[in-house]
């Protein structure tokens, strides 16, 4: 089915949502759900850690969506939902949250979850959490009763209650983290008060989790990873298979009955196995270059307007991603129907026309700009591609290829030694979804925190006062100027989504694959 | 004999101390800081000198080697800064799995190999030796993850004889465990034995061009206690110092074929770790493999003397 979803897309995007949306509650439509079974996963790595505390480890933090909740959790639409907190109160001067707590809710090794446990899992955050520094805001947690617990933020803004809901923000048991610190000096058996509990872990062979038989899910009905959360599934087996293709091939061998991240070149080839579905939902990661501000020749407003116009983005999309992946040029995707406005449809035209005009105004006369990129597959699908359109218009690029991590480190460079970059252009693929606007449009944007030391007081202005405003309506039509300011002024250009691609065996029903990517095993059963 | 292991021993210190050394100043040379791989793209440079005043990464050099030295001296390599698991824990639970596939690829290359060398060297220009030699050719010509991919479309998808991919401790049954492991050795035995089987080849050739196998035959003695007796022992130094190396090569090399059949070895934890700039896990490993190694070199030349009596150590 989603294979037919995945061209249409190309051309009609709301004709594509619509079948989307008619897909994901196709599914629940099925036959009545069923208990029982074991669901095995093929995971795309292994997970290394599944501390929320100290781990950013991705397959890790897939896994633990099932074992560990939030005080709050997003639902499909990325709204905020209660989930451990039933409701929350905020003070007039927004400094002050006041939640109220679920009760009768159990951890996976028996013990009563409260706020205790809500002011241990804080209190610990903001000293170890590598990610802490999205809850400093946070001034102190005190518990009031055995279900309240309040939050005295040193500001107010919305970053708060953004911060306490996402992955790294779960909630662990005091009692249980503690004996764990005290024994180990780390937390390595992960006890949450998710649907589903760990039963063993053998590490770079599987993750096998087992219903937690005392959960009780919450009354509102299920949405993305907010509301109901159903255990059907007896198990639920994560087996790490980091090779695509025998991962692909453990799928159609029916070894494994769901596999993530499928290579976009394979989905045809799978979705012709009557035995498989293939679900292709518009991606939230995107893809970009930046731009190094300071360097000549992009430094020129006129260079970095010529270089966007030189791309002929559809012609990418096919590159990289088979023509799956959403041409889209804000920092905004468009299934972030809470941020997406009609302004962040403004992109850059392919217009070789307008390129040889800038390129004069520039003053370009051939030099050779470098593209700093790495060696993995997708960014050297991207950045030949890009290298192949820019010499079209007489724009040359040297590419300098630097595997992973000394890739980073090169793009990288300002924020971890503050240094001018070497390089003229550099590419960042796969920037994961972020719930807030303001993760990428502050970080990637204002002149304290870009990589490419872009400065802008008009943007920067604009920014900072988007994060410290509450109403979402104000904060739109910030981020909806600030968008058109990037198209004007270029300091990188966003190129296009990733297509999220998951397969399951159509034994499997009741699927939700959403992007931004998280597991979502609950509600999901076996036909025999 | 004795006098001549303790100074290989002590030469062993040595060689350890070298790779610490060279391990850890490479590592701090290469770009990439685990802070960064940490964070993510996000990271703010506060927030990268927090977690790096953390991980210790910001004090000198020298004062982090030191440190690293006094706790492995005592036996402690550190704990992985991505799963917080002790170092050596890590490796004693990987370990195990990559001997076992290096030493079962090195038995059916030594199964396939000795026989076939022998074979292609007594019958020597025929079309035994041609095929034979063709066959060792085409052996060494391939690399082994694409023979295993190979043997996986085969066996795997087509036939089902075997599965495609995973691995059982032995505490899970002898069987299922052979089971797991019989295509990886296969495609990593298959590639060693082409090399060992010219090298059996070219010294059985060698060996049996000399008196002492001809006064074996003109004293009567059965040609296959002639060849396998009196040649093979004889020509055995060279192919054993082979099977050695290989051993040891396997042992570091066996990334590609833990990664295609999923086999949590330690070629890929070491291979994550680097990707990661994890670098307590990546000097643990090669401090380890290393160890190992030049162990397997000692243990090679002190069968030596078994094998040729007159080799004597002093």
């Amino acid at each position: 089915m989603s294979t037919s979803i995945a061209r249409p897309l190309i051309f009609f995007p709301l004709l594509a949502s619509v079948l989307v949306g008619l897909c994901l509650f196709g599914a629940s439509a099925d036959a009545q759900p069923k208990k029982g079974g074991i669901l095995r996963v093929g995971l795309y790595n292994d997970a290394t850690s599944m501390d929320p505390g100290t781990s950013t480890n991705v397959p890790g933090i897939r896994v633990r969506n099932l074992i560990y909740e939030t005080l709050l959790a997003w639902d499909k639409d990325l709204n905020l939902q209660p989930m451990l907190a039933d409701r929350y109160d905020v003070s007039s001067d927004g400094l002050t949250y006041t939640f109220a707590l679920r009760k009768g809710i159990k951890f996976h090794d028996g013990a009563e979850f409260t706020a205790d446990d809500v002011k241990f899992t804080f209190d610990r955050l903001l000293k170890v959490s590598p990610r802490k520094s999205n809850l400093s805001m946070i001034d102190r947690i005190d518990v009031i009763d055995p279900h309240t617990v309040r939050f005295r933020l040193k500001q107010a803004g919305p970053l708060f209650l953004q911060g306490v809901s996402m992955w790294f923000s779960q909630i662990t048991p005091k009692q249980n983290s503690e004996q764990q610190l005290r024994a180990h000096g780390q937390i390595l058996e992960p006890v949450g008060t998710g649907p589903y509990k760990i039963a063993e872990w053998r590490r770079g062979q599987q993750i096998r989790l087992v219903r937690f038989a005392d959960y009780v899910p919450r009354s509102e009905p299920a949405s993305g990873l907010a509301g109901q959360k159903i255990a059907y599934l007896d198990e639920v087996v994560y087996i790490p298979i980091k090779d695509n293709q025998i991962r692909m091939l453990s799928l159609e061998q029916d070894e494994v009955q769901y596999v993530q991240q499928v290579p976009p070149e394979d989905t045809q080839r799978l979705a012709a196995d009557p035995k498989i579905e293939v679900k292709s939902v518009p991606g939230t990661n995107w893809s970009a270059i930046y731009f190094n501000t300071v360097l000549k020749p992009v430094s020129s407003k006129a260079m970095r307007q010529a270089i966007a116009s030189a791309i002929d983005y559809d012609e990418l999309n096919k590159a990289a991603f088979w023509g799956r992946g959403t041409v889209n040029n804000s920092l905004i995707p468009e299934a972030q129907v809470t941020w997406r406005t009609p302004e962040h449809r403004l992109a850059f035209k392919h217009d070789p026309a307008r390129v040889k005009r800038l390129l004069q105004e520039a003053g370009y006369k051939g030099e050779e700009l470098i593209f700093q990129t790495s060696n993995e597959p997708v960014y050297d699908l991207i950045a030949q591609n890009l290298q192949a359109q820019l010499k079209r218009v007489g724009i040359n690029i040297k590419l300098s290829v630097l595997e992973s991590a000394a890739h980073g480190a090169s793009l990288y460079i300002r924020s971890s030694q503050n240094k001018v970059p070497s390089w003229h252009m550099g590419l960042l693929v796969s920037m994961a979804f972020r719930p807030d606007p303001d993760m990428h449009y502050y970080t990637r944007g204002h002149s304290s925190a870009n990589i490419g030391f872009w400065k802008n007081a008009a943007y920067d202005a604009l920014v900072e006062k988007a994060r410290a405003l509450q109403n979402v309506t104000e904060r739109r039509r910030l981020y909806a100027q600030a968008h058109q300011l990037l198209i004007e002024e270029v300091p990188f250009i966003v190129l296009l989504n990733e297509p999220y691609i998951d397969a399951y065996r159509t034994s499997v029903k009741g699927a939700q694959v959403l992007d931004p990517h998280m597991d979502i095993f609950w509600g999901v059963w076996l036909e025999k | 004999m004795k006098t001549y292991v303790a100074r290989r021993l002590m030469g062993l210190l040595f060689v350890w101390l070298a790779i610490a050394t060279i391990v850890f100043a490479l590592l701090r040379f290469v770009p990439g800081d685990p802070a960064t791989i940490l964070l993510g793209s996000e990271a703010t440079p506060q927030q990268l000198e927090e977690l790096r005043v953390q991980l210790g990464l910001t004090r000198s050099i020298a004062a982090q080697f030191t440190e690293w030295m006094t706790h492995v001296i005592q036996g402690d390599l550190g704990s992985s800064l991505l799963s917080k698991r002790p170092v050596m824990d890590e490796m004693l639970e990987r370990l195990p799995r990559s001997l076992e596939l290096a030493c079962l690829a090195t038995l059916v290359s030594v199964l396939i190999a000795i026989p076939s060398g022998v074979i292609a060297a007594v019958r020597r220009g025929t079309v035994w030796d041609q095929g034979l030699l063709s066959v060792a050719l085409a052996g060494i010509c391939i690399p082994s993850f694409v023979l295993a991919l190979l043997l996986i479309f085969c066996f795997s998808v087509e036939l089902r004889w075997f599965p495609l991919r995973g691995y059982h401790p032995r505490s899970d049954g002898f069987l299922l465990w052979l089971w797991y492991l019989t295509l990886p050795a296969l495609a990593y035995g298959f590639v060693q034995a082409a090399e060992l089987a010219r090298m059996t080849r070219s010294a059985m050739i060698e060996i049996v061009s000399l008196d002492f196998v001809r006064t074996a035959r003109s004293k009567g003695l059965p040609e296959r206690s002639v060849i396998y007796h009196h040649a093979l022992r004889n020509a055995l130094i060279p192919i054993v110092t082979l099977v050695g190396i290989n051993l040891g090569v396997l042992l570091s090399s066996t990334v590609a074929i833990e990664y295609i059949f999923g086999i949590p070895g330690i070629g890929s934890l070491l291979v994550d770790a680097i990707r990661n700039r994890d670098y307590p896990i990546v000097q643990g490993v090669i401090l380890g493999v290393a160890t190992m190694y030049t162990l397997l070199n000692l243990i090679v030349d002190v069968s030596y003397t078994y094998l040729d009596p007159r080799i004597r150590y002093r």
